[in-house]
């Protein structure tokens, strides 16, 4: 479960808080209020710390159909996650190529050349593994746009 | 130790060298790493060893000429080390670009 993700309701979701037509046990329902479509799951487990099981919780709700996953991903978001994921494996190295991925054009092509050309520079200039650990890492949140 | 043009060219060749050893560590800062990192430490030892040859240019006429001819033969040896790694390293530069 990627902790970044967005769940969002369904009608279904909608309908069952507005009627209780489903009749879900309380638990599922108490989860359901958290998803607001804006939250992500970090933030849902955060918010419902006191409750058991949130992660399981979700992934019934989701069964049931009463919430999905957000698939709208956008060039932003991708860019933070990009940022935070050069942080991490780059360390006090990082600086050149977080302002590369901040001066990214706004498309998956512009984004797809800019991190082409970070893996080079960490090659050349910082670390031949780290820039090979980089690019597998930003390939696969690369994958969701 | 006589002031000539010959004196002139080497206090000259000393302080390019100087300033050759300030950028090459300067830039050092900037490169911790990575293709360029690894040969870069290679090429900073080089300089710094350059600079001392070069410190005994003006003292060349006070120095036994077997000495002098094992400096200048160094100086050689180990400049055309020098260029060799420079020449490769823009190589690797130019091919990780061009891929």
């Amino acid at each position: 479960m990627d902790p970044k993700r967005v769940y969002q309701k369904t009608d279904k979701g909608e309908e069952e808080l507005r009627t209780r037509k489903y009749g879900i046990p309380q638990h599922l329902r108490q989860v359901l209020i958290f998803v607001d479509g804006r939250s992500n799951i970090a933030k849902i487990l955060e918010k419902a710390a006191g409750f058991p099981n949130v992660g399981q919780s979700l992934d019934e709700l989701t069964q049931q159909g009463f919430i999905r996953l957000d698939e709208t991903v956008t060039i932003t978001g991708i860019k933070s996650e990009l940022i935070e994921t050069a942080k991490q494996t780059l360390g006090a190295d990082a600086e050149k190529i977080i302002a590369k991925i901040k001066d990214a054009p706004e498309t998956k092509e512009g984004l797809q050349a800019t991190m082409s050309s970070c893996k080079k520079l960490v090659r050349l200039v910082i670390d031949e593994k780290k820039a090979e650990e980089l690019i597998q890492k930003c390939s696969e949140i690369m994958s969701r746009l | 130790m006589r002031i000539d043009i010959t004196f002139v060219i080497s206090c000259a060749a000393i302080a390019i060298m100087l300033y050759g050893l300030f950028l090459v560590t300067s830039l050092k800062q900037q490169i911790p790493g990575g293709i360029v990192g690894k040969k870069w430490n290679f090429l900073l030892t080089l300089v710094v060893l350059f600079m001392f040859g070069y410190l005994t240019t003006p003292f060349f006429g006070a120095i036994p000429e077997d000495v002098l001819r094992l400096i200048v033969s160094a100086i050689f040896f180990f400049g055309a080390i020098y260029v060799v790694i420079t020449i490769k390293l823009i190589y690797q530069i130019i091919k990780e670009l061009s891929e």
